[in-house]
């Protein structure tokens, strides 16, 4: 598979945050969820592939360019919506996006004013009489009508409503039909990407946990519901992620097998984990200490 | 891609300036530049019948359209549209100082034509021509335009509009007072036992002893290339400033 993004040992560190080391590749022509909570690192990603800050240490490579020596070149193949997408308030859509145009020489006006349309996105009107929903479908109508290979979307779908918001994740499950067009989706929603994700590159504390297919992550991590006899030192150290009340406890493993093995004949409930439950629990953990999934392994 | 990659591509660095102005300049429309103007002949016309007053109000102008697009993207957060746009951040740099020296300009327009309009009318009896129509007037005028927008650029591209903002104002009074002392000490001091005041007057004192030891023709090759370097430190300064930045 041709990677279109690849991110080899990225390091930032701010005052209170660090992103350290996070390595991951995306494959031409799939869909990729960034998850993890708020503060998990996601956006500096987002930002350092853009080149709007400049990584400690690491490098990134986009359709198998330097990001930061070819930005040019880069930047024109990514398209960009941003959580909170901001524009020139005053101007009104049509401008503002005439405005964009001008810095992309494969801007298709055309498929700007029927994306327009089906976005029912008011031309004439001025950007500020826009609500976040629009502000967002304006982003994304400006992203697909330059044919950007890479989408890039931060925490696109907050704030949107349900209607749109599936119009949206159908939309680029669509858009990578035709196998060119990748996308990088950074979300603390994970129903999103259950249902349109390949790939899952999930983040906490700075830290990559987890980089691998969806199926893998689904098909490898597991919650374990079990009474509270069973909860011993040795089950402890299989999961990630454990809450315990008066009846049991419920806990998170991302090694299904392991955990089989180790309550065969006993009475526990083993279900896949959604990815959902995957941030729930480590989220948990992160709290004492945090333990990597070792994708490699 | 290599720069003649770029340029068939309509992505070089001239294509990104112009993409870049022709921004700057549709954010704002006729009624911005008629509020702006009015504003301006409104004060004029108040206290520009002393040329050192109107001296500065110009200035001010200037300083009001070197601010007004930084500004703008400061309002409405655009400033990280800008920085996902496939420019360069070279190319960022040389569009703002491009719109920054049109700014002065039209402001250097503005203050000599408004003071001629003006000025039969604030100043009858004035004796002498106006600062505005002297060649050491409108030089000093630029010397001083064109140095606000090299001390303030490189402090906006390294710390963004708020801190350069607060940054500005104290390092223009350290560079006043260092001129304050280089000007008497060149020997273009007012006569002896006549403090110098106003700081427009140490930078029209240094323009108007070059004018006479120089001529008038060197004293502006002089003054254009001083002012040319001056931008060069600043524009270099500005884009190491700006290449540092997170945005």
């Amino acid at each position: 598979m041709e990677p279109i993004l690849e991110l080899h040992h990225l390091t930032k560190t701010y005052p209170g945050f660090t992103l350290r080391d996070v390595s991951f590749t995306l494959p031409r022509g799939y869909i990729m969820g960034l998850i993890g909570p708020n503060g998990a690192g996601k956006t500096t990603i987002v930002r350092a592939i853009l080149n709007l800050l400049r990584p400690d240490s690491g490098d990134i490579r986009v359709f198998g360019l330097d990001h930061r020596r070819d930005e040019v070149a880069v930047r024109s193949r990514i398209g960009f919506v941003h959580e909170n997408p901001r524009f020139h308030e005053t101007l009104p859509v049509a401008r503002a996006a005439a405005v964009v145009a001008r810095f992309y020489p494969t801007w298709d006006d055309a498929a700007f004013r029927r994306l327009a349309a089906e976005f029912s996105l008011p031309l004439d009107k001025p950007v500020r009489a826009l609500s976040h929903g629009m502000r967002t479908r304006l982003a994304l109508a400006m992203a697909l009508a330059h044919r950007a290979e890479l989408l890039v979307l931060d925490e696109p779908s907050s704030g949107l409503d349900p209607l749109f918001r599936r119009e949206l994740l159908d939309r680029l499950s669509g858009l990578i039909e035709g196998g060119d067009t990748s996308v990088l989706f950074s979300t603390h929603i994970t129903s999103d990407l259950d249902r349109i994700a390949d790939f899952v590159t999930f983040l906490q504390k700075g830290r990559l946990v987890f980089s691998s297919t969806k199926e893998e992550v689904l098909s490898r991590w597991a919650v374990v519901k079990g009474g509270p006899d069973l909860l011993t030192d040795d089950a402890r150290a299989l999961f990630l992620g454990i809450t315990t009340g008066e009846v049991g406890f419920t806990a998170l493993t991302s090694d299904v097998d392991r955990a089989r093995r180790h309550f065969a004949g006993a009475t526990v409930l083993i279900e896949p984990a959604t990815l959902d439950d995957v941030v729930y629990y480590t989220g948990r953990s992160a709290n004492d200490e945090l333990r990597l999934y070792d994708d490699r392994g | 891609m290599t720069i003649a990659d770029e340029r068939a591509a309509g992505t070089g660095t001239s294509h990104g300036v112009w993409a870049l102005l022709r921004k700057d300049l549709q954010v704002f429309d006729a009624r911005d530049a008629a509020i702006v103007l009015g504003a301006y002949l409104l004060l004029a016309a108040q206290i520009g019948r002393w040329d050192e007053v109107a001296f500065w109000l110009g200035v001010a102008l200037a300083g009001a359209l070197v601010v007004a697009v930084p500004f703008a993207e400061w309002l409405f957060d655009a400033e990280r549209l800008l920085g996902s746009l496939p420019v360069r951040r070279a190319t960022v740099v040389l569009a703002r100082y491009a719109a920054a020296l049109a700014g002065c300009g039209a402001a250097a327009v503005v203050w000599i034509a408004s003071g001629r309009l003006l000025a039969p009318l604030l100043a009858p009896h004035r004796t002498g021509p106006a600062m505005w129509d002297t060649l050491e007037g409108v030089l000093a005028f630029l010397v001083v335009a064109t140095g606000l927008v090299a001390i303030f650029l490189p402090l906006y591209f390294r710390l963004a509009l708020g801190r350069a903002a607060l940054a500005f104002g104290p390092v223009c009074l350290v560079l006043l007072a260092v001129s304050s002392a280089v000007v008497p000490a060149s020997g273009a001091a007012a006569p002896a036992g006549v403090p110098l005041s106003p700081p427009s007057e140490v930078i029209h004192l240094g323009v108007e002893a070059l004018v006479a030891r120089a001529g008038p023709m060197p004293a502006v090759v002089l003054t254009v290339a001083g002012l040319c370097a001056m931008l060069a430190v600043s524009g270099w300064l500005s884009l190491r400033g700006f290449e540092r930045r997170d945005l």
